[in-house]
């Protein structure tokens, strides 16, 4: 159905095995200099190394370009967009059906320029997904005191996620299989009520589930998460990793 | 035997929802070390009369008493320190990414220092069989895998009293028999006193000391499996059957006149009831 | 002419698969926090009522993790929208809320919107503030406010969810045209680009609204014939509370008055300069250069970046202490 795994790549690479914290305030910190930036060399240095990384750690290359045909796409779409309709120096002009389209020169700059932050962006988070599992990441969540209730919901979702996947997947073969899709109105009462058994399945899981866990002791609020104290190397070098991106993107 | 037991339940009458009835007259009393299976057909009330044996249903007639304190009236937390309830399907019960993360949410609910936490898990986990897979992600188990971390799940906390709900439900055979080998060792070794529903005729009379059987939500019949497994027609009245084997012996018996003594259930005492039987007609 | 229809025609085509979320990295970093800034309230309310609704029934929060597990899965759903010829997917908010009401729905949203984005790259992590708002909290509470007003006018269950669905659709992605339009126009005015990008999202998204809101309807109808326990136990059937409902639309149309600075800014343009500075001067306080000055530049970006991460962080620090209460020492 989707492009989505739980495989982990790179289980031996350095950037799996740094804490998750310091990679996540990494990110996000070079997010914010890829988001705030007026130019096209710092996102496009981050698209670059952070692409690099990723096939570097082993993920498919089949695989990154899924991750990123939805984000290029909107991209190629903004700069199409920019190009036709803002500007005033014209670039060129393309005759198609009786109609002249002219492309503008500070159209063009202005959505490459989108487009350019759109992938430097899109590659940091892609790193950080490939390189972090989604546990790790919700504990570094709760350590920057992401609340507790959120992170919570967010373990749930994650872990039935794949349960509900699956059953989705199974009632859709089954419904297929009796022609419940032959037929645009039948396909919609089909994905109706596929959408409806799926939604019974969580009201009668999480009754279950909270059963389960009652009978382990379970009072309304998880265990805290636990994180292995910080190496003095890694932060040190995460924060010269930050430091050294911040003077380039201020360059 | 009375100060043995451990659970008891006399249930006079429990209604689902909509007004039928689930349960009625039900007696059964589990003794300490005891490796006890309520035997029955799909829609029998095992699950339900399991769910209040383990205080999960409180709106029935009657009382369930767990060293002799009755369940209702417990608080959860005492309920939950000896006794535990393992669902049919591993899915609606292991909430947590890893094995490991799994089975110590009991303990550590239980306000354990982390030490004892982890050592609680490794000795559920060994118990299990599942030693190497504390740091696996519970999607990438197998099923009977899941089962097993369910079942350490219950153990890590230290549980006196095991009920399981269909523990063998959706195994291979050979599952179904490894599974049936590692509650028997849980309750020689372990000591754990375990109740299980279950539908499958042909393993319970190899593992299991005594039997209730099920049907409509009523008692039918109970005792040791030689004496609860004798006729086919009664088993059929119950929509259950007998093990295959002891039919074949039953029919041997009955419809061909051999003159076998007893029905066997098993393999082993049905291959030596047939030497006995027909070796001596030999010689 | 000819530039809208080209418009159109472009945003015809982009707009199908991808029109409920926005992508990482188009929104400029100014535009991210304020759309994070105006999604917090809504996901600290959220988080407050799970709480106290978590109190009553443990059950609620395992619920809410698989409704939003649900909603992320209903979202990678393929429908084909037949204007298009191509095929979108549904926003699931509308049914979420319906169940579990519009603040909660927005934690449903933000937890399926921060997977997705973190492991799909559909919508973002710079722009979840932006996705929140206009999936989760437009959404959520056009669904419920539409649901509950028709409930109350004596619609039936399916009336009601189907206007629940098309509502929660259409208000998503008129507040993700807001946030888009307002994003990437550049110095263009603000309300032809939003004109452009609402006109150019009719055709794919009027249908999938409809689309939405049929799924919707059969949805509750389905849980009405099949368990109808749950309704009951949602409080879907019956009475809802009306002191709440105008709370919300007052909450609703506060957002969205704060959310349209842009909108204030094409009229008002240099009224710092046209009016207070002019008479400032007049009583002679004449305007001085500031006591750091940084330019307008970059240097004046980062440092807005860096009081914004400390801030933000001393905030996320002590967040917990005034959103919940501490758990009990002694327990077990």
């Amino acid at each position: 159905m989707h492009h989505f795994s739980r495989y982990r790549h790179g289980a031996d690479h350095p950037l799996t095995r740094l804490d998750p914290r310091l990679k996540l305030f990494s990110a996000l910190a070079l997010l914010s200099m890829v988001i705030s930036c007026k130019g096209f060399a710092f996102p496009l240095l981050a698209a670059v190394m952070c692409g690099g990384l990723c096939i570097g750690m082993g993920v498919p290359l089949r695989l990154l370009m899924l991750r990123f045909a939805e984000p290029l796409f909107i991209a190629v779409m903004v700069v199409l967009l920019k190009l036709f309709f803002v500007g005033e120096v014209p670039l060129f002009s393309v005759h198609v059906l009786g109609l002249d389209i002219i492309g503008h020169r500070e159209g063009l700059v202005d959505g490459l320029r989108i487009a350019v932050r759109i992938s430097g962006a899109v590659s940091l988070v892609a790193l950080l997904g490939f390189s972090t599992s989604f546990t790790d990441l919700m504990g570094a969540l709760a350590w920057f005191r992401v609340p507790r209730t959120i992170i919570e919901i967010a373990m749930f979702a994650w872990r039935y996620l794949f349960v509900l996947l699956e059953d989705a997947q199974v009632v859709y073969h089954a419904q297929k299989n009796r022609l419940g899709y032959a037929g645009y109105r039948r396909g919609l009462r089909s994905f109706g009520t596929l959408a409806g058994a799926l939604v019974i399945k969580a009201f009668d899981n999480s009754q279950n589930i909270t059963t389960a866990m009652v009978q382990r002791g379970y009072d309304g609020t998880m265990p805290l998460m636990r994180h292995r104290p910080f190496r003095p190397g890694e932060v040190i070098f995460s924060l010269l990793f930050v430091l050294t991106m911040g003077i380039i993107w201020r360059m | 035997m009375r100060d043995k037991t451990r659970l008891s339940a006399e249930i006079d009458s429990f209604r689902y929802p909509d007004g039928t009835v689930a349960l009625a007259d039900i007696r059964l009393d589990v003794a300490k070390g005891e490796f006890c299976g309520v035997l029955g057909a799909n829609g029998s009330g095992k699950t339900t009369l399991l769910r209040i044996m383990d205080g999960l249903i409180k709106d029935f007639a009657g009382k369930v008493l767990l060293d002799g304190e009755e369940v209702r009236k417990l608080h959860p937390r005492d309920i939950y320190r000896k006794m535990g309830l393992v669902f049919q399907s591993p899915d609606d019960q292991l909430f947590a990414h890893t094995v490991f993360e799994d089975v110590a949410f009991g303990p550590r609910n239980m306000g354990f220092a982390e030490g004892e936490v982890a050592e609680r898990v490794r000795s559920a986990l060994a118990s299990v069989e599942m030693t190497e897979f504390g740091g696996k992600d519970i999607h990438a188990l197998s099923y009977g895998q899941k089962k097993r971390v369910c079942i350490a799940g219950l153990l890590a906390m230290g549980h006196g009293i095991l009920l399981l709900d269909e523990p063998t439900a959706g195994l291979d055979p050979m599952g179904e028999y490894r599974m049936m080998e590692l509650l028997t060792r849980l309750n020689r070794e372990n000591g754990v006193t375990i109740v299980m529903a279950t539908h499958s005729v042909d393993l319970v009379p190899l593992f299991l000391h005594r039997l209730v059987i099920l049907s409509r939500g009523r008692v039918v019949r109970g005792g040791p499996p030689e004496e609860v497994l004798t006729a086919p027609d009664e088993m059929a009245h119950v929509k259950l059957r007998l093990p295959h084997i002891a039919e074949l012996i039953w029919r041997l018996k009955h419809e061909d006149r051999l003159p076998f003594l007893r029905v066997p259930l098993t393999i082993g005492e049905a291959r030596r009831e047939i030497v006995e039987t027909l070796g001596g007609e030999n010689q | 002419m000819v530039r809208l229809m080209v418009t159109t025609l472009l945003l015809f085509l982009a707009s199908p698969a991808y029109a409920m979320h926005i992508s990482e990295g188009i929104l400029p970093f100014d535009w991210a926090v304020l759309w994070f800034a105006v999604a917090a309230p809504f996901v600290a309310l959220g988080v407050k009522r799970l709480n106290g609704l978590a109190k009553d029934d443990l059950a609620m929060k395992p619920l809410v993790g698989l409704m939003a597990a649900v909603v992320f899965v209903i979202s990678c759903m393929p429908i084909p929208v037949p204007t298009a010829g191509t095929c979108s997917h549904p926003c699931g908010t509308g049914i979420a809320a319906i169940l579990v009401g519009p603040l909660v729905s927005v934690l449903v949203a933000a937890v399926a919107l921060l997977i997705q984005a973190i492991f799909l790259a559909h919508g973002g992590l710079s722009t979840l503030g932006a996705d929140i708002v206009s999936m989760g909290v437009a959404g959520s509470f056009a669904g419920w406010l539409v649901f509950r007003g028709a409930r109350k006018a004596g619609a039936n269950l399916a009336v009601a969810g189907f206007l629940a669905g098309v509502a929660a659709d259409w208000l998503t992605y008129a507040v993700t045209s807001v946030e888009l339009a307002s994003a990437i126009r550049g110095n263009e005015p603000f309300l032809p680009l939003f004109g452009k990008i609402l006109i150019a999202f009719v055709p794919t998204q009027l249908p999938l609204g409809i689309l939405e809101g049929a799924m919707t309807a059969g949805m509750v109808v389905l849980l009405q014939r099949k368990r109808p326990d749950l309704l009951v136990r949602m409080r879907v059937t019956k009475g809802g509370n009306g002191v709440a409902a105008m709370l919300f639309v007052l909450l609703l149309a506060a957002t969205i008055l704060t959310s349209s600075p842009s909108l204030a800014a094409d009229k008002w343009a240099g009224v710092d300069e046209a009016v207070v500075e002019k008479v400032a001067r007049e009583h002679g306080r004449e305007a001085r250069r500031p006591l750091i000055d940084l330019g307008e530049g970059d240097l004046q970006l980062f440092a807005f970046l860096l009081a914004g991460t400390a801030g933000g962080f001393a905030a996320g620090y002590y967040w917990r202490m005034l959103v919940s209460e501490k758990r009990p020492a002694g327990r077990g």
